[in-house]
């Protein structure tokens, strides 16, 4: 529990331990922000690895800090450990983090590398941490992710959770509420067209903009048991064709717009046509954490609503998810259809 | 046949979903609107946990517009809200759904008039037909209100529609058993029990809802939970500020009625009950009812040396010098009204039997401190026990308000030789662990109330068990005229309180 520090107030916390693996500081300044987010909600013992097994240099060092956090007047402090390796030295970086772990509470590994490259580190540690948590932003094929992650799911007791995946969770709760209702879902699954806009201005940590957008789809086609026909791609856009279980044609195009205001990857906006003319468009608001449900036909007119859309890329709801939330049935079913789909 | 959306994961046993609905607050002009109902419906909406399709209206005699009641809650949520500074787009969104009706509470032409606006509402929102009724309000007319909402088809039978109607009851539910039986006779004619939630703001609390996580999810305790190991158990309900402006309901009320009957009870029944079925509102409440129905009723003879009853004299809290309760406005100068309770009762029961649990709640305490405290037995054998050195008891802590959180009294050695021993505090606190705001109670009821969820709000016979045991005692109370005022403000209460527990070789925690 609580070990009392030298300041009055000022109180070391500690709910678990986050290991955070990157092959090396291309991303640095990012987890350090999302670290310091973090703690801010749950004070945590953080163990920070940047390891490159494929460098020529040979290296190992080892760093020790605090971190504290001010709330109100309780100065509340967590340790903090920098592991640097190189080369065949990397080999030795699961022993280094073996002692560092706090006995008896939760273990997490935030893997930010390409899990399908092969990694001694990875197997070494996962062993260790029953919650492994993937950023996929780095990967270089969704479909080779997707397939590992089954395989994996498999073959490891570890929950597996996936970043972009909770960042659509807000989205995927706006759909659940929109189409509520068996009528709906009928109209949803036999959709002429779905159009997903997104956020594609690029940033140094985040270059492949259009994951979200492509979860979002997949997810989609994957409960409403869309077959896979086709995917194309222009410098605009990726267009994915399905089957719905009744044959028609659902053509899903994912549109890449440009908002500085927005953290990449985001969702702006969904449009879905049926084929009895309804028309579903829900946008996100501008400066309010809503999307604004506007439903249309060629009768008839309903007046538009908000449905709340929590953060999910940052706050509280993003922590819930990604250290409380369990295995989804939904995600491993939306890999299975990934793991389908032509590269992406 | 029930829908299964095919978009929806339950995964999260936590995640409540509220349905659509409008929310007609009666009295809304009053201040449990303003300091706790608004408030929390504005957080509800920023944590995006109020559903997409929902209405506020605000039900009260006096004469406002829609406009000047958003400016009224505006102001309010600036004041109150836990989380500053309001979001003024959020605001802005959500003041779109806030309106005002104007009608005297026992005139048929308001609540027919309010029957068409939500009946708009339902069209222009989607509320689909789906109402929370919350009276704040005096309760003398809680059961003219009720009759009123069902003879203008504001309430409907459950089971005959898709949609439901539901009715919040603030407390107090009655003020004594033969009132509550009368109020629940009459509000049963127009609701059933499914329908009606009365709420007690305690079990909102977070950590009133942690007591069963710690219970029933830690073995070490529940293992230990019982009079083979609990010496006696102490509830302390305190608070430094005075009755303020409340006076006038003050002297309706008192002590017992305001803090005990409900709230403490509330609080000893989850400490208690035994392990329930399932996590159900059902199980629980069977579970907390049962407690509440073993507790021994008040001893005729020595009733007043179970329950012991104070009135706060002036004096100094925090080093300022504060009136004493016949000095407060709109209370008589020879008053008889209690602000300070304490109580020793038996739960007679398998679990408990011989077990005191000691109660207090007062006001003009020493400090502001909600906590139960259970007390172990004295390890056994003299093995570290001399004259210089006591074997204090091992004490669990669980710690309502202010700092919640839980602690743990232990002895331990002191480095070096000799070594006498030094009680020493393993101590959880939910603030340090958790650096999140945790929702205030009102959120969580209300929200639990649109999902349908009754757990956490009062059953009928947990109330009328509550009032089957202070009945007699405040009969007792009634015949005889106290010694008043008896405790300075600043203290920790009367001294025939200490003498109580004295008298039991124990004694009041000191906070």
């Amino acid at each position: 529990m609580n070990q009392p520090a030298v300041q009055t107030n000022h109180i070391k916390a500690c709910l678990f331990t986050l290991i955070i693996y990157m092959r090396d500081d291309r991303r640095k300044d990012y987890f350090h922000e999302l670290v310091r987010m973090i703690i801010e909600k749950f004070p945590c013992r953080i163990i920070l690895i940047e390891a490159d097994p494929n460098s020529t240099k040979e290296y190992l060092e080892q760093q020790a800090s605090e971190e504290s956090i001010e709330t109100g007047d309780v100065v509340i402090s967590c340790d903090q450990f920098f592991i640097k390796a190189g080369g065949k030295m990397s080999a030795r970086v699961p022993f280094v983090v073996l002692p560092l772990v706090v006995p008896d509470l939760p273990v997490y590994l935030l893997w930010s590398e390409d899990p399908t490259i092969e990694n001694e580190i990875f197997n070494a540690i996962r062993k260790i941490a029953p919650h492994i948590i993937f950023d996929c932003d780095v990967l270089e094929s969704m479909p080779a992710f997707s397939a590992m992650l089954l395989k994996k799911s498999q073959e490891f007791p570890n929950d597996l959770v996936d970043m972009k995946w909770v960042a659509i969770a807000g989205w995927r709760n706006v759909l659940a509420q929109t189409f509520e209702n068996a009528e709906c879902i009928q109209q949803l699954t036999n959709a002429k067209s779905v159009k997903v806009h997104y956020n594609a201005m690029q940033t140094g940590f985040c270059q492949h903009t259009h994951t979200q957008a492509t979860y979002l789809q997949a997810w989609l086609a994957s409960r409403l048991q869309w077959a896979f026909v086709k995917r194309t791609e222009d410098e605009q856009a990726i267009w994915l064709t399905y089957k719905s279980p009744k044959q028609n044609e659902v053509v899903v195009e994912l549109l890449k717009e440009q908002h500085g205001n927005l953290q990449p990857g985001m969702i702006v906006q969904v449009e879905i046509v049926c084929h009895n003319g309804v028309v579903y468009e829900l946008t996100r608001r501008e400066r309010l954490p809503m999307v604004t449900v506007h439903i249309s036909s060629d009768l008839e007119c309903f007046l538009p609503f908000n449905i709340p859309l929590p953060n999910l890329q940052r706050g509280i709801s993003f922590m819930k998810e990604v250290f409380y939330a369990t295995n989804s049935e939904h995600y491993k079913q939306m890999l299975q259809l990934l793991s389908k789909l032509g590269s992406s | 046949m029930v829908f299964d959306n095919p978009l929806e994961e339950h995964v999260r046993a936590s995640a409540k979903v509220a349905d659509p609905c409008i929310l007609v607050i009666f009295g809304a002009t009053g201040d449990l609107t303003a300091r706790k109902l608004m408030p929390a419906l504005y957080n509800l909406a920023r944590d995006g946990q109020l559903p997409a399709h929902f209405v506020c209206v605000g039900f009260a005699r006096r004469e406002k517009t829609n406009e000047q009641f958003r400016k009224e809650m505006h102001e309010a949520v600036n004041k109150f809200s836990r989380v500053k500074p309001v979001d003024e787009n959020l605001w802005t969104n959500f003041s779109q759904q806030l309106f005002y009706h104007q009608s005297e509470f026992d005139t048929d032409e308001g609540y027919e008039k309010l029957r068409n606006l939500l009946q708009g509402f339902d069209a222009s929102f989607g509320t689909k037909g789906n109402r929370v009724f919350y009276l704040s309000t005096q309760p003398s007319y809680f059961p003219d209100i009720t009759a009123r909402l069902s003879k203008h088809g504001l309430i409907y039978p459950t089971k005959e529609t898709a949609s439901w109607s539901r009715v919040i009851i603030e407390k107090p539910f009655g003020h004594d058993l033969a009132s509550a039986l009368e109020l629940q006779d009459t509000i049963t004619q127009y609701l059933n029990e499914s329908q009606i939630y009365r709420i007690d703001h305690y079990l909102g609390k977070e950590t009133v809802q942690n007591i069963l996580v710690l219970r029933f999810a830690n073995t070490i305790f529940e293992s230990l939970w019982s009079n083979s190991h609990i010496d006696h158990v102490q509830i302390t309900a305190a608070e430094d500020i005075g009755i303020g402006t409340r006076g006038s309901f003050w002297e309706e009320a008192g002590m017992l009625r305001d803090i005990v009957q409900n709230h403490m009870m509330q609080l000893l029944s989850l400490v208690a009950m035994e392990p329930p079925n399932s996590l159900q509102a059902n199980a629980i409440r069977n579970e907390k009812v049962k407690v509440l129905e073993a507790i021994r009723p008040f001893p005729a003879e020595e009733i007043d040396l179970h329950a012991i009853r104070g009135q706060y004299a002036p004096g100094f809290v925090n080093g300022k010098e504060v009136k004493g309760y016949r000095e407060e406005d709109n209370v008589a100068r020879d008053s008889s009204v209690e602000t300070y309770v304490a109580l020793k009762l038996f739960i007679d029961n398998w679990r408990w039997a011989g077990v005191p649990f000691y109660l207090r709640a007062g006001k003009r305490l020493a400090k502001r401190a909600t906590e139960i405290a259970i007390t172990f037995k004295n390890a056994p054998g003299l093995l570290f026990q001399t004259p210089q050195n006591r074997n204090n008891p091992n004490v669990l802590v669980i710690r309502i308000q202010p700092d919640e959180g839980v602690s743990l009294a232990m002895n331990c050695k002191i480095p070096g030789l000799p070594s006498p021993l030094l009680p020493v505090k393993m101590d959880f606190r939910y603030g340090s662990y958790f650096g999140i705001t945790p929702p205030d109670a009102y959120e969580r009821l209300i929200c639990d109330c649109m999902a349908g969820d009754s757990t956490l709000f009062a059953r009928s016979d947990e109330v009328m068990a509550s009032w089957q045991l202070f009945t007699p005692l405040l009969r007792h109370w009634a015949e005889k005229r106290p010694q008043f005022p008896n405790y300075v403000s600043g203290s920790w209460g009367p001294v025939a309180a200490d003498a109580m527990l004295a008298r039991d070789g124990h004694q009041w925690r000191l906070l």
